[in-house]
């Protein structure tokens, strides 16, 4: 191990790619977020609950695909680059805050709810004004877990020439070296932190104090 | 082709064999850690931040962290070393969990009535924690079945050899060819469980169960 | 049989002790009921006669034996334990939670299989029914029975009961308190049973121990205690009804006063030939009631009928006459401190 090369993989050539990394990983969160999310709702609905079921059961199954074929699966088809990778990491990221969303949902008493159409509020108040609230904790928490994941599994981005901490992680594999290993895994953990701590932010900012 | 299929063969058994190592030592570690941090509570919060912590390092970084050690280099043991490791986080709390789940009330019945500790453990707490533990074993077989395809990349040769030289050659059909193989040993190995855990689970802990044991005793 | 002696437990980090230099003792087959408000310390004084709490002072004595001296789990084989959560395994069939403290003590199958039938027998299911089923198929009043019967599965001399029916509802409630009062005529067990419901404590008790923060604060027989209520927190637990409750303990004949030894006097209200002739004439059938009635009902004929006095009947045959005032002089005698 040596010092110096630790201190070049962490101040010359992490820099740039650690961007990278975070664009990836705040575009896919994003997209996968926009997409989970309103679907999560729509599955919770009693028109389309069994749907939703069937819907859980394919995206557990989805698990069983192995990351790797994940982050390749667009590669021949879109060749490399960014798309193909971010693109991937958003099918990645959407199981955890799916189910956590269904989750929140479906965990909101029934009783609640009831009580609230009996007070005369529509479907729409309930909505807003009971079920989401209640459930924006565990919903958050599957937001965080799939951060946290997405930002490990980015990693992988750099095999389809998505770019990232996995350029200067591969790099280190690809010569014994170590010190690049240790220095993208540094990096990344403190991505890592970072989306975690700014996600436990807006989760101070949407869930009622009391409910914490 | 036939050469390609004498491939697949080999790289099936090798993930296979991975897999099952794996599981083994990772069952054999992570569920007495599990048990004896649900006993004493006070190493539990160390415990379970470190199983997150190595849950939350890429498995790529991982890999080769341990690939640049010596005595572990490059194939079998780091990839051992690291998916175990990994297996750590959702064994661990799956195992906490179940036995923290079981009913305070049914643990004091038992020790009310003369149980003592260990019976308390194999009698009420076990059995009872079972459907959470299991979800736990399910989960992390899953799991590091997909992950170990990573390991191609510090030299095991398993069905991630099929997904990397799909990559390199960006031929779709080697890479699904790949994703479809993992997929069906994952979910091969998590049904296989499944049946095991249909044996060991008593039908009055699921409700399944209780209908279950409603017909029989009629 | 069971000695407390001078018993504290100070929990770690509590602002008063949980229980303070409590003392008392229990005969061999009476049931000794705790009441009191919760946080009053009754069922810490509960488990710590099977230690699963370890008292901070004092000492426990079962049959002149210190139990601190007792392997713990050894003891608890020997106790019956019943709590109100019932705590029945989920994962094992009706048969097997019964049989659970024979297994330990390595019984032999047969005798463990006979056992389970007799103590299902004894509180009324059918075996055939609900030998294998598991508690989730079970309603809260079997489920209440079947861990009683796990309590009683190896015949321990001693049971300790923490509210045992304050999870089903007042029907099932009053059935299962019944039924247990006509076990326990067999059994004669000797019994610890924790409440917070003074009507169970007397209707359960031949001994009740009134506490209130740690501390006991009357200890006596039902009838003792609701006639004499040692202070205003007694007199505040036992309710603004505590004479009416005291009616519904005395049977009829322990008061009556018997055929032979009536006067013309007191016989006033009914004719001779009227009490001769068998109780379906005694005032058209309304005023009689049978010798083993509480005095409540008794009062409750009175009031109804607008009469001074009943008459008693054991079987067809009028046995003895009980009168307003017979009640009313009982009452205010007890209150004076007199006895029976």
């Amino acid at each position: 191990m040596s010092l110096e090369r630790l201190l070049e993989a962490l101040l010359v050539r992490s820099g740039p790619h650690a961007l990278e990394h975070l664009r990836l990983v705040s575009l896919a969160l994003g997209c996968a977020l926009a997409i989970a999310f309103p679907l999560g709702v729509l599955f919770t609905r009693e028109r389309f609950r069994s749907l939703g079921l069937k819907a859980m059961a394919l995206l557990n199954t989805g698990q069983a695909i192995p990351p790797l074929a994940v982050i390749a699966i667009f590669l021949p088809f879109w060749g490399l680059g960014f798309r193909p990778a971010v693109t991937a990491l958003v099918l990645y990221s959407l199981l955890p805050i799916a189910r956590n969303t269904m989750a929140g949902l479906g965990g909101v008493p029934s009783e609640v709810k009831e009580a609230a159409r009996g007070m005369g509020l529509n479907g729409w108040d309930v909505f807003w004004q009971v079920e989401l609230p209640l459930s924006v904790p565990v919903i958050m928490s599957g937001v965080k877990t799939s951060a946290v994941l997405t930002v490990g599994t980015a990693t992988l981005a750099a095999l389809v020439g998505g770019g990232g901490m996995g350029r200067v992680i591969f790099a280190g594999i690809d010569m014994f070296w170590p010190e690049f290993i240790i220095a993208g895994t540094m990096v990344i953990g403190v991505i890592a932190i970072v989306f975690d701590r700014l996600l436990s932010l807006l989760e101070i900012f949407l869930v009622p104090s009391h409910l914490r | 082709m036939l050469n390609n299929s004498h491939r697949i063969v080999e790289y099936s058994l090798n993930h296979l064999t991975l897999v099952l190592t794996v599981t083994g030592i990772a069952l054999a570690l992570w569920i007495p850690t599990g048990l004896l941090i649900s006993r004493y509570e006070r190493f539990s919060g160390l415990t379970m931040a470190l199983g997150n912590l190595l849950f939350c390092i890429p498995s790529l970084s991982l890999f080769g962290i341990f690939m640049t050690v010596p005595h572990l280099g490059l194939g079998r043991r780091s990839a051992v070393l690291a998916l175990v490791l990994y297996a750590m986080m959702p064994l661990v709390r799956n195992v906490y969990r179940g036995i923290k789940s079981v009913d305070r009330h049914v643990v004091e019945a038992g020790r009310g009535m003369g149980m003592s500790n260990l019976e308390i453990l194999w009698q009420i707490q076990l059995p009872l924690a079972w459907p959470i533990i299991f979800a736990g074993i399910r989960v992390t077989v899953v799991l590091v079945t997909g992950i170990a395809t990573i390991a191609t990349y510090i030299g095991e040769r398993n069905l991630g050899r099929l997904i990397q030289h799909g990559i390199t050659r960006s031929n779709a059909e080697m890479i699904i060819a790949g994703a479809i193989l993992v997929s069906i040993l994952a979910l091969l190995l998590d049904y296989l469980l499944g049946r095991v855990e249909r044996r060991l689970i008593s039908p009055g802990t699921t409700q399944v169960g209780v209908r279950k044991g409603q017909e029989e005793s009629f | 049989m069971i000695k407390l002696e001078r018993l504290s437990k100070i929990f770690p980090e509590a602002e008063r002790p949980a229980v303070e230099e409590l003392s008392l003792e229990v005969d061999q087959g009476d049931i000794c009921v705790f009441v009191g408000p919760s946080g009053c310390g009754k069922t810490t004084v509960l488990k710590m006669i099977n230690r699963l709490i370890e008292p901070t002072a004092g000492n426990i004595f079962i049959e002149e034996e210190n139990i601190a001296g007792t392997d713990p789990v050894l003891l608890r084989r020997k106790i019956g334990y019943v709590i109100q959560q019932i705590g029945l395994f989920p994962h094992r069939t009706v048969f097997e939670n019964i049989a659970l403290v024979p297994r330990l003590l390595h019984w032999s199958h047969q005798a463990i299989e006979e056992r389970v039938q007799v103590l299902l027998n004894l509180i009324g299911l059918d075996p055939q029914e609900v030998y294998y089923k598991y508690p989730g198929q079970l309603s809260g009043g079997e489920m209440q029975r079947i861990g009683v019967a796990r309590a009683l599965a190896a015949d321990p001399p001693i049971m300790l009961m923490d509210e045992p029916f304050g999870a089903v509802d007042p029907i099932i409630r009053h059935h299962l308190q019944e039924e247990f009062l006509r076990i326990q005529q067999e059994m004669k067990k000797t019994i610890i049973f924790v409440t917070h419901d003074i009507n169970e404590a007397v209707k359960m008790g031949d001994r009740i121990a009134i506490m209130n923060q740690g501390r006991l604060v009357q200890y006596g027989e039902p009838a003792d205690i609701l006639a004499r209520p040692g202070s205003r927190f007694v007199a505040e637990i036992l309710g603004d009804d505590r004479t009416m409750k005291l009616l519904e303990l005395v049977r009829v004949e322990t008061l009556m006063t018997p055929l032979d030894k009536c006067s013309e006097k007191q016989s006033g209200g009914f004719q001779d030939a009227e009490l001769q002739a068998g109780r379906e004439s005694v005032q058209n059938g309304y005023s009689w009631l049978e010798t083993q009635k509480p005095l409540k009902a008794a009062l409750e004929i009175m009031m109804r009928n607008n009469l001074d006095q009943v008459a008693v009947c054991r079987e067809d045959n009028v046995v003895g006459i009980l009168g307003w005032k017979d009640i009313t002089s009982y009452i205010s005698n007890l209150e004076r401190g007199g006895r029976l």
